[in-house]
């Protein structure tokens, strides 16, 4: 395990609205700004287009940690949209949380077309965090199928 | 002294044979099954199979949902069921109508004040901590409202809360074990009230939103998405758990996501108003904003 | 099978300095659905593009996805790069490798994996593309302007200027607005009427403009370039074909009602105008107030009437008008200061507001210009004017500044000099702020040359003693409490959203504020542009603003209306909302979160089992649909989906993580 995650690199991905925080990111780009490239960025019109169904996919398939960016509150460029995603996200959020997702391997930002600054921050920190929690473990494992011992079984009292 | 059981058979009686109602949906007693049924009666002289007692656990209310999409085939007029609804039952109608599955002048709600169903020694979890002895939404209201209401502690909350305090590797695990075991049979769904879509994502050839296979992680998408799904609308009936062949505690979850949402947003309960608006298809510029 | 063609550019050195590009080619290649893959050195270039197009005929591809710039960058000019060679526009992906990978990164193997990645990704989703179409919609060039103070004045004359009809719809009997109310304007100190009057004429004689007053809108639907809207025209009980506007009537009529126009310091007739030049300068007949109305007697203004132009059967008329953009220039109310109990809550005759003093200091209004107190008729010797009232105070009004209050008192101060020069003026602030062009030379010439006391600090509280007025005050600048007699006191109130903005935003889908002012598109690069597209804004309904910035406001929105009325097809967007009509269940959660007010229900039917079967359904606008994908997320089924970042491609990406 301890050598796996030496040579393990995080793998993030990030849902950003078009508007703002592709536009942020993008000016991250243009103004030279490093940050770790472990981030995969999938534009998405409106960070209120991001349905929970592709949150859980990208852990699924391999994401460590999973960013929704959209435009500041009241700055939505379709007016409304982000306040949506602001609600979706916290009950997503939580509800991962209570099903044993690390709630800091989904995170939402509120990132301008002007902060490129922000942009790099976010990415940077949300890297190391991710590296220091370690590899997503909810994903499949080698399709096996978790089986609880018997007893386990019984103290749960299922019928089975 | 007549009974809520006298009263019901009299009042579905009167409402078929003044063509008030095409069909009264209540419960019947099965002998063979032991069980108290579904009861579509449509002629008044049948009203008197009607019965109401502690054996009528099962919520009718999806049932409306199933009239109107199989047997709507065979109606040409626009109809009218009237429904027998426990409190919890009416808060599913409410779910129904408002989620415009029904327009209201299709349903006749005929309310019964309920102290709880099943073994009176072993009561289902949601009647132990019944707020709704009287539906919250009805026509006709049949039984005596209780002087005082208390508002019961809520065991199921207090689970939650419990779970909550757990590391997130113990609610990993704990929630893995479950998950392994579902058989995405998909009863939770069909007895859902809030899941009424005409076609389900995970049924969907078109679109491949998740996996088949039953692995403990593609299970967890399939609980996650549909409470999600029912987020906000979920009015705690909780007949997915008593419908789920493996025992999975969905309650669990779902009251989670109730009790987060009535947190967040300062909504009442789902279900109990016929004007609600489902709180996560509706903002205030003045929501919580430190998570981000 | 599909066949994907991937290009990789180097952007000179941009791309290629830190990202392999020839690896990324060879990965791009060993992907099954990619059948041909190049890298050049400029992909955008005509080379470039002539490249991507022998490329998509050589080796017959149906998709291609770029890797080189921002897809905000070149997105459109590959577009049509490859529609040239008959593709669908829409069969195109971009792989960001400058933006946000090669300008981002240094270690060139890193950045390397990364670019790999993202043509992965790009590859993944345009395999889920599907060909996308604009469909194109019928412009009706006619314009409604609502609301016909100086901003709907001016937003109408300048598009029936550019030759395009409008059609005026005012509430009252007359247009002109609160403009028509004011004495002078600062910071010239023109006379309100003498400039507003001509435009009103204007109005009143262009052959583009149908102006409808006494009518209020009822209902708007429809979507830009094809809009419904319906009016209720007000009986007016007056054939306006018919009446000269001798006046006749008005004199005659014995049934006097305070007068809106005069701020409820004059009266005027049961029959009227709303001011001597009022446009249409014919008369309205107030039937809450007439006799004839009340009583069936009375019935003078029929006999005097030369013209027989009284029709007491007049009925209110509703009139549909088709037209292709809506400007809302609704104005605003003023804060009611009666909520300051302090300064009496309305209760002290003498104790005015900043409107109520300009109908004071007008030569046409109820004092003939003679600044006389409204108890007893005296000229004044001492004036307090009050800054902030209502604004700036969240305990009793609004938190924010209402713009004008400074300057309008500033200005009030120095026509104190014009009108009673003997009088003392006090005025109390709690900043003085003077933004504008002219604004705080003017606001030094209130001090200087007509001599107004700036006092800083708020008053506590006004009572009456004897004939005076009592105010107590803090001096915040001496830090002294003081007491002042004072005759008059005049209170600037603020700027506020009209009564019932916010019904009038929903019967429109415009979106307002917390403080029902309606919202701009975008508060710095579409600022007259509401959340609809065709409809506008001007003027004060959507914040508080002077009148230069109300009538540079109008112009603007005009601008915007003229540039929809210069195509004669409206082109809509390709990526859009689609409905699923087979899964769709009908819960119409998609309409709830739809920011346009792009989604309606629709009845669709079916044959079960030999019966004709209804089920009501989602359906979109697409010419409305600004394509944001909000209801194909709150969409539990997956009905809704959206063209172009659709369920398929995004989980495509996801897929390919």
């Amino acid at each position: 395990m301890n050598k796996s995650k030496r040579d393990w690199e995080p793998r993030l991905v990030g849902f950003l609205c078009n508007w703002c925080s592709y536009a942020g990111a993008d000016l991250a780009g243009t103004s030279r700004m490093q940050y770790p490239p472990n981030m995969r960025v999938i534009r998405v019109p409106c960070s209120s287009r991001v349905r929970p169904e592709f949150i859980l996919r990208a852990l699924q398939k391999g994401a460590d940690g999973v960013l929704v960016a959209g435009c500041h509150p009241g700055d939505c460029h379709y007016t409304t949209g982000n306040y949506y995603t602001r609600r979706r996200f916290q009950v997503i959020k939580r509800l991962l949380t209570f099903l044993g997702v690390d709630p800091r391997r989904v995170m939402a930002s509120w990132i301008s077309a002007a902060e490129g600054g922000k942009y790099q921050q976010v990415v940077t920190e949300f890297v190391e965090t991710i590296r220091e929690l370690g590899p997503c473990d909810f994903r499949p494992t080698n399709g096996q199928i978790f089986v609880p011992a018997a007893d386990e079984r019984t103290d749960l009292g299922v019928v089975s | 002294m007549t009974t809520i059981q006298d009263e019901l058979r009299e009042t579905a009686r009167t409402l078929l044979a003044e063509g008030q109602v095409d069909c009264v949906l209540g419960w019947a007693w099965e002998e063979e099954l032991q069980r108290a049924v579904p009861c579509f009666v449509r002629a008044a002289e049948d009203a008197k199979r009607l019965i109401w007692d502690e054996r009528c656990v099962v919520s009718l209310a999806p049932f409306l949902l199933h009239m109107k999409r199989q047997l709507s085939s065979v109606r040409t007029e626009p109809s009218r069921t009237a429904i027998v609804v426990k409190g919890c039952d009416a808060r599913g109608v409410v779910r129904i109508l408002r989620d415009q599955q029904l327009e209201r002048d299709e349903v006749l709600i005929i309310g019964v004040v309920c102290q709880g169903v099943g073994d009176p020694d072993n009561r289902p979890a949601k009647c132990r901590e019944c707020q709704y002895h009287v539906p919250p939404v009805y026509d006709l209201l049949l039984g005596e409202e209780p002087k005082e209401t208390q508002t019961p502690s809520s065991p199921l909350l207090e689970r939650v809360r419990e779970i909550e305090g757990w590391d997130v590797a113990d609610r990993a695990s704990y929630w893995r074990e479950h998950f392994s075991r579902c058989l995405r049979c998909y009863a939770c769904r069909q007895v859902c009230p809030a899941c009424n879509c005409v076609e389900c994502i995970f049924d969907s050839e078109r679109t491949r939103w998740t996996y088949k296979r039953t692995t403990a992680e593609e299970n967890m998408i399939f609980h996650a998405i549909r409470a999600f799904h029912v987020a906000g609308r979920c009015v705690e009936c909780g007949e997915c758990e008593r419908a789920c062949p493996m025992g999975i505690p969905l309650m669990e979850i779902n009251k989670k996501v109730a009790s987060d949402i009535k947190e967040l947003f300062s909504v009442p309960d789902a279900g109990v108003d016929l004007r609600e608006e489902p709180p996560l298809v509706r903002y205030e510029t003045g929501d919580l904003d430190h998570f981000v | 099978m599909k066949r994907v063609g991937v290009f990789v550019c180097h952007c000179g050195s941009n791309i290629a300095g830190t990202v392999d590009c020839a690896a990324v080619v060879a990965a791009a290649r060993r992907i099954p659905a990619v059948a041909y893959a190049e890298d050049n050195k400029y992909t955008c270039s005509e080379v470039g593009q002539e490249q991507i197009r022998k490329a998509v005929q050589t080796h017959n591809l149906d998709r291609v996805v770029v890797a080189a710039c921002s897809p905000r960058m070149h997105e459109a000019t590959f577009r049509k790069t490859i529609a040239s060679v008959g593709l669908n526009p829409y069969m195109l992906e971009i792989a960001n490798l400058r933006e946000q990978c090669s300008w981002v990164h240094s270690d060139r193997q890193a950045a390397t994996a990364k670019a790999i990645d993202l043509v992965r990704l790009a590859v993944a989703k345009v395999l889920y593309n599907k060909p996308l179409f604009t469909s194109t919609l019928p412009v009706k060039k006619r314009a409604v302007v609502i609301g016909g103070g100086i901003a709907g004045i001016q937003a109408a004359l300048d598009i029936a200027e550019a030759g395009h009809p409008v059609t005026l719809i005012e509430r009252s009997q007359s247009i002109g607005g609160r403009m028509a109310q004011l004495d002078k304007t600062f910071p010239t100190l023109d006379c309100s009427s003498c400039i507003l009057m001509p435009r009103m004429v204007d109005v009143g004689a262009h052959p583009m403009i149908d102006l409808m007053t006494y009518s209020e809108v009822e209902e708007v639907d429809g979507f830009i370039g094809n809009f419904r809207v319906k009016v209720r025209q007000r009986a007016k009980s007056v054939d306006h074909s018919k009446c000269t506007g001798c006046g006749e009537c008005t004199e005659k009529c014995p049934t006097q009602v305070p007068a809106e126009f005069e701020a409820g310091l004059g009266e005027r007739k049961a029959i009227y105008t709303d001011f001597p030049q009022a446009v249409p300068n014919k008369p309205v007949i107030d039937r809450d107030h007439c006799r004839y109305f009340l009583d069936g007697k009375c019935g003078i203004c029929r006999k005097v009437c030369q013209a027989d132009a009284i029709d007491y059967t007049q009925t209110d008329r509703q009139v549909e008008i088709e037209a292709g953009a809506i400007v809302v220039a609704t104005g605003f109310d003023l804060f009611d200061p009666a909520k300051y109990g302090e300064y009496g809550g309305g209760r002290y005759p003498d104790v005015i507001t900043g409107l109520q003093f300009e109908r004071l200091i007008s030569a046409s209004g109820p004092t003939n210009g003679e600044i006389r107190r409204p108890s007893d008729g005296r000229v004044p010797e001492t004036i307090a004017f009050i800054k902030c009232v209502g604004s700036r105070d969240e305990a009793h009004g609004v938190p924010y500044c209402s713009r004008v209050c400074c300057m309008y008192t500033a200005k009030q101060a120095m026509l104190v000099k014009e009108h009673a020069k003997d009088s003392k003026v006090y005025i109390f602030y709690i900043d003085v702020r003077a933004a504008g062009k002219g604004y705080e030379e003017f606001y030094q010439r209130a001090q200087t040359d007509a001599g107004a006391t700036y006092v800083r600090g708020r008053v506590a509280k006004i009572f009456p003693r004897g004939e005076k007025l009592v105010l107590w005050a803090e001096d915040t600048l001496i830090g002294k409490q003081l007491e002042l007699e004072v005759d008059l006191v005049v209170l600037a109130t603020g700027i506020v959203a009209r009564e019932g903005a916010v019904e009038f935003a929903q019967k429109m889908g415009i979106s307002y504020d917390g403080h029902r002012f309606y919202s701009e598109a975008h508060p710095k690069l579409r600022p007259v542009d509401t959340n609809v597209d065709g409809i506008f804004l001007a003027g004060a309904c959507q914040g508080p603003k002077d009148i230069p910035d109300t009538v540079a406001q109008a112009s603007a929105a005009a601008v915007k209306v003229c540039s929809i009325f210069s195509k004669e097809e409206l082109e809509t967007n390709a990526m859009v909302a689609t409905v699923d009509e087979n899964i769709c269940a009908g819960c119409f959660h998609c309409r709830a979160v739809c920011p346009s007010g792009a989604i309606d229900s629709k009845i669709l039917h079916a044959w079960v089992a030999g019966q004709d079967v209804t089920r009501r359904v989602a359906t979109v606008n697409s010419g409305v649909c600004q394509g944001c994908g909000s209801c194909a997320a709150a969409c539990p089924s997956g009905a809704m989906n959206v063209g172009g970042f659709s369920n398929e491609q995004i989980l495509g990406e996801v897929e390919a993580l």
